[in-house]
């Protein structure tokens, strides 16, 4: 099966947010970006930024930890949904989740995860860069996905010895 | 409430005491950012109070689009009484700090007193904690922000700070904040030191609600693919302004020294910004929401990696006679890290490059450093002088005039200033609607407006822009550079305009200064963001009313007519060479504008003073009394 997915280029984002901010008024009708399923991390004097969303693994913690089921995987965009009816806000997949993607509504202590707005990320259509794309799984792509996982990675520990040299 | 938080912060640093007031008191009239910013310094500081008297309110102030999905709603207006000018300060910084506040539920915060020692604030979700500074104070503009992370132990604080140079009260120094964006000018990081108030550090997890979020949202996706669809957005998200240079110096639109010549050939034929930029560039940035990104940041090895944009790419080069791009870029993040506005202190050591050129000067008043044009030392060794308050960069520190006074008439006579502040380094003798707009503005200093940027079209397309001028300004002439007629119109609706932006919380470089040169976006924005149905026209008439209450501050600390002037060098020495050769503003002609100016403002031509007609029609009318019980003849 080939799903499209949310492609993250962290070596092209320039960190406006435009993505946070749009997602939060996309989902609730608030320009609130702490209550966005998409994060930019920034090192802001290092120039680097680096979106944090959901990776929709193929063994995805965050469902495996769901002690009440709640967790499962839109058949549709691959995506994964949270079912607020059996969700216990134990908050197992906030801890669970390797990325940080799944993160906390800060208002109501809902488990705020991406959804790919039901197929059509407003994040990908804002982002100016194109840091952010939506594309199928292929084989190309997923080489991709491995490529900027190792770029990201080096990025990271670069900008952490940095900061931390200061 | 939408748009707005609905929350002034007021914080007193004396008493270490904090209280708010309700933005719905101001909003109505003056809708906020700047505009509310201009009325809450009205109100609350005294006439000739001093700068540094701890009377003088420092106001961060943010707009109802602040922190928004419409893009540029990063950008923060800063006001307190000049330690410049003596009158009205107005500077303005972008990336996430004010969006920030935002979301901890503030629209301005007016900072007044002083603590009894270094300080700073830590304002989120709604609290307010003063710190202890003592061990921040001394450290540069970076070292700061970072020790504040840790020390609060979140890495998504959003600090602006001072440096050295605020600390110190250098009358030009700025406030830095994140990637090196800065309110650059009129000193106030000069107030804030002077405040012994080192930084706020600022965190929120709240939104800004909406009235109509479906429409917001439809259009502010409009707004989004109308920007990157501009062939401005596609130069200034790859090169920033440094093309742009390159070709300001074809059109003699930026002088070359201290408005010495304007076409220097090694500036004018081998600018290396571009190459540069090329060459260092990481990528370009820009502030909270918005596609474009308008600032390089360059990682330049054995230098330093950080954001530059606009002014230091023509100042810290042309400006100073030098085409050594590494000292471009080292004096660029010095004066960053220092904290003091590039501006300013381009003109100074331009000063000092001209005084010494002329033999007014030798080394023996600069420490032994000769200011030779272009020198390296000259350039680097003066911005630690000045930040460090060091020898003749003590005198610098309080700026160019007090320094060169120092050294006499002679050196005093070659200072130009507008209202105590350097002028933009622009080239008002060909560029009469420039300098109309330079001569008349409210701090000496109210470039770039979208009139001075049609000058600069014109020369991409002359019959194009006149015919854009005759329709929008009533006379084609307004469009060329060395024309007289329609400035004045030009002037009047180009500050108006800027003035919605700047209260609406937006960046006037997108609207309308140079993307999207028209108001409808903001507007139609606005309206859906608040629920207040507005016409683009209420919008304008609100930027005339702040216009007027600007004046009516600068007013009642003095300001005439006569203090709208420019250095005598613009009326008496022709350009010698470049486009615009022998090109001079005539003094007659350029007192003619500033009548029609201040006729189409609706103030006393005598005097520059707002009429009580025109402050009544306004809904100004207690300004009006205001002014009359002070002694001020309002006609």
């Amino acid at each position: 099966m080939i799903t499209k997915t949310v492609l993250i280029d962290a070596e092209k984002c320039a960190g406006c947010r435009a993505c946070e901010v749009f997602c939060a008024l996309n989902h609730f009708g608030e320009c609130a970006p702490a209550k966005a399923r998409i994060h930019i991390v920034k090192w802001e004097m290092l120039g680097v930024f680096v979106p944090v969303s959901c990776r929709r693994c193929d063994r995805p913690a965050c469902q495996i930890v769901c002690p009440a089921g709640a967790t499962y995987r839109d058949p549709l965009t691959g995506a994964m949904l949270v079912d607020s009816a059996r969700c216990l806000g134990c908050y197992a997949c906030v801890s669970a989740c390797p990325f940080g993607a799944t993160t906390v509504d800060p208002d109501t202590g809902r488990v705020l995860k991406c959804d790919l707005c039901g197929g059509d990320p407003i994040c990908v259509k804002v982002c100016p860069t194109g840091a952010l794309r939506y594309e199928p799984v292929t084989q190309d792509v997923y080489a991709k996905v491995v490529g900027n996982a190792a770029r990201l990675s080096e990025l990271i520990q670069g900008a952490v010895a940095a900061s931390d040299g200061r | 409430m939408y748009g707005w938080t609905g929350n002034i912060l007021k914080i007193n640093l004396t008493e270490r005491k904090t209280s708010t007031l309700a933005t719905p008191d101001y909003a109505g009239k003056f809708i906020g950012g700047r505009g509310i910013g201009a009325r809450l310094i009205y109100d609350e500081l005294e006439p000739g109070t001093d700068p540094f008297d701890p009377a003088n309110p420092l106001i961060f102030n943010l707009g109802p689009l602040t922190g928004t999905a419409m893009p540029g709603s990063g950008r923060v207006d800063v006001t307190a009484k000049s330690p410049l000018t003596h009158l009205r300060a107005k500077s303005n910084f972008g990336a996430y700090w004010g969006p920030e506040l935002k979301f901890a539920g503030f629209d301005h915060v007016m900072i007044t007193g002083q603590a009894d020692a270094p300080v700073y604030l830590w304002i989120h979700n709604g609290e307010v904690e003063i710190r202890d500074a003592s061990h921040l104070w001394g450290m540069d503009t970076r070292q700061t922000q970072l020790v504040i992370r840790k020390e609060l132990g979140d890495p998504e604080i959003k600090t602006v700070c001072i440096g050295p140079a605020g600390e110190r009260r250098v009358r030009f120094a700025c406030l830095i904040t994140e990637t090196g964006d800065a309110a650059g000018r009129t000193g106030m990081g000069a107030v804030m030191g002077s405040k012994n108030l080192k930084a706020i550090a600022v965190r929120g997890t709240g939104g800004v609600k909406l009235a109509q979020p479906e429409r917001f949202k439809e259009l502010a996706l409009q707004v989004h693919a109308a920007i990157r669809e501009s062939p401005a957005f596609q130069e200034l998200s790859h090169y920033g302004v440094v093309r742009e240079v390159k070709h300001m110096y074809n059109f003699s639109f930026f002088p070359v020294g201290y408005f010495e010549d304007v076409a220097w050939e090694p500036v004018v034929k081998d600018y290396g910004g571009e190459a540069f930029m090329q060459q260092y560039q990481l990528r370009n940035i820009g502030c909270f929401g918005c596609p474009n990104r308008c600032m390089n940041f360059l990682s330049v090895p054995g230098i330093g990696a950080g954001v530059t944009s606009c002014e230091p790419w023509s100042g810290l080069t042309g400006g100073l006679w030098n085409t050594d791009m590494q000292v471009f870029w080292e004096a660029n993040l010095l004066a960053n890290l220092y904290g003091i506005d590039s501006t300013e202190t381009t003109a100074c050591i331009g000063l000092l490059m001209e005084l010494h050129h002329e033999g007014i000067i030798s080394e023996k008043e600069t420490d032994g450093i000769p200011m030779e044009r272009g020198g390296r030392e000259a350039i680097l060794g003066t911005i630690k002088k000045i930040a460090r308050r060091e020898g003749y960069g003590d005198l610098l520190a309080e700026g160019p005039k007090a320094a060169a006074a120092h050294w006499g008439p002679e050196a005093e006579a070659r200072v130009d200033l507008v209202k105590g502040l350097s002028p933009h380094a622009y080239e008002f003798r060909a560029y009469h609607g420039a300098a109309l707009a330079q001569a008349v503005g409210h701090r000496g200093d109210p470039l770039p407006l979208r009139g001075s940027m049609m000058e600069v079209d014109w020369n991409r397309g002359p019959e194009w822009f006149q015919s854009v001028a005759k329709e929008l300004y009533g006379h084609e002439e307004a469009a060329i550079p060395t024309g007289y007629q329609g400035k004045a119109l030009m002037t009047v609706i180009s500050e108006n305009q800027e003035r919605v932006p700047d209260s609406l919380g937006l960046c006037k470089w997108l609207y309308p200064m140079i993307v999207i040169q028209s108001l409808e976006f903001p507007t139609s924005l606005f309206s859906a963001a608040t629920g207040l149905e507005v016409a683009e026209t209420d919008l304008l008439r609100a930027g005339e009313r702040i216009r007027s209450l600007e004046r009516a501050f600068d007013v009642r600390e003095g300001l005439t007519r006569a203090d709208d002037a420019l250095p005598q060098k613009f009326f008496k020495e022709p350009l010698k060479s470049g486009k615009f050769a022998g090109a001079v503003l005539d003094e007659t002609k350029f007192e003619q504008m500033k009548d029609e100016y201040y006729t189409l403002r609706g103030w006393d031509a005598k005097t520059g003073i707002p009429t009580r007609a025109k402050l009544e029609e306004l809904g100004l009318a207690d300004v009006a009394d205001d002014l009359v019980r002070r002694g001020i003849a309002v006609v």
